[in-house]
């Protein structure tokens, strides 16, 4: 999804036939964690930070395995949130609960063992798949 | 005096009828004097009739000229009037023609309504922040670690 989530907002999303949403998976400890509640943390403070966050992690994935609460804090100051009410976010019990049910769902629920998952519409695909797999599935979800 | 007299009268005699052709002559040599000045245009009413003409004939330009000038100024306060007469219309046009741009954006905003950007459109649902169309026909959901 990294590589194709640019392709898939350019022609879908903007088009206004293809939404988006980012279900937590919680595959690595506490790091996964972090990560996860620093995106809903921005989240909380502006709908759009979410995904402003969210793209900021994935470019930076390599230092995410060793990040604490106060790399995050400063990954919000550089996208111009409040960084007292995102430190107390990340302290917040109730956004890892959160996060842990969105974890729960996608094992429970949705049954999936892999990593990454899709579910377009009501169809599961579980493993990477390439840009015109998505388009595809795309196709066959709108007829 | 006596012999003055006849000689007078004797010479008036013999000469009464000189004297009647001498009148006669006279008369129409006055008649054809007369005729030959009327013809010239000397005639008493013929002078005057050019004259007056001429006379006219400059009051007339000159009568002419205040007409004209009065036709010239009344043209443009016929211009003017009709311009007044035009301003209340065309204001009332313009009236008219304001509200007419006004509701042409109305409906051209409503036609020409730019979409709305979905790639920075995020609204929530069921605890997800959803990116784009909240009417989009697919929705993918993206389950994944971001490590």
């Amino acid at each position: 999804m990294l590589r194709v989530e640019p392709l898939l907002i350019e022609n879908y999303v903007a088009a206004g036939t293809v939404n988006l949403r980012f279900n937590h998976v919680l595959d690595h400890g506490g790091a996964s964690e972090r990560a996860s509640a620093a995106t809903e943390c921005a989240g909380q403070q502006d709908p759009y930070s979410f995904w402003t966050m969210h793209n900021h992690l994935f470019e930076n994935i390599s230092s995410l395995f060793s990040a604490n609460v106060d790399t995050y804090v400063g990954y919000a100051e550089g996208l111009g949130l409040d960084t007292d009410a995102f430190g107390s976010c990340m302290a917040d019990p109730a956004v890892l609960d959160k996060i842990r049910a969105q974890h729960d769902y996608r094992t429970n629920e949705l049954n999936i063992r892999r990593r990454p998952a899709f579910l377009i519409n009501d169809s599961v695909y579980q493993g990477g798949l390439p840009y015109d797999a998505f388009e595809r599935a795309i196709a066959e979800a709108m007829n | 005096m006596d012999d003055f007299l006849p000689e007078r009268q004797a010479s008036g005699k013999p000469g009464t009828k000189a004297s009647v052709r001498h009148a006669k002559f006279t008369f129409l040599l006055a008649v054809v004097l007369c005729a030959a000045l009327i013809a010239v245009g000397c005639g008493p009413g013929s002078a005057p009739m050019v004259d007056s003409e001429d006379d006219t004939a400059v009051p007339e330009a000159a009568a002419a000229e205040p007409e004209e000038a009065d036709t010239a100024s009344r043209e443009p306060a016929t211009e003017e009037a009709s311009a007044e007469d035009a301003e209340p219309a065309e204001s009332t046009e313009v009236a008219e023609a304001e509200p007419e741009p006004v509701s042409d954006p109305e409906p051209d905003e409503a036609v020409v309504e730019d979409p709305p950007d979905w790639t920075t459109h995020v609204f929530v649902d069921g605890g997800y922040y959803v990116l784009g169309n909240p009417e989009a026909e697919v929705s993918i959901l993206d389950a994944g670690d971001f490590l």
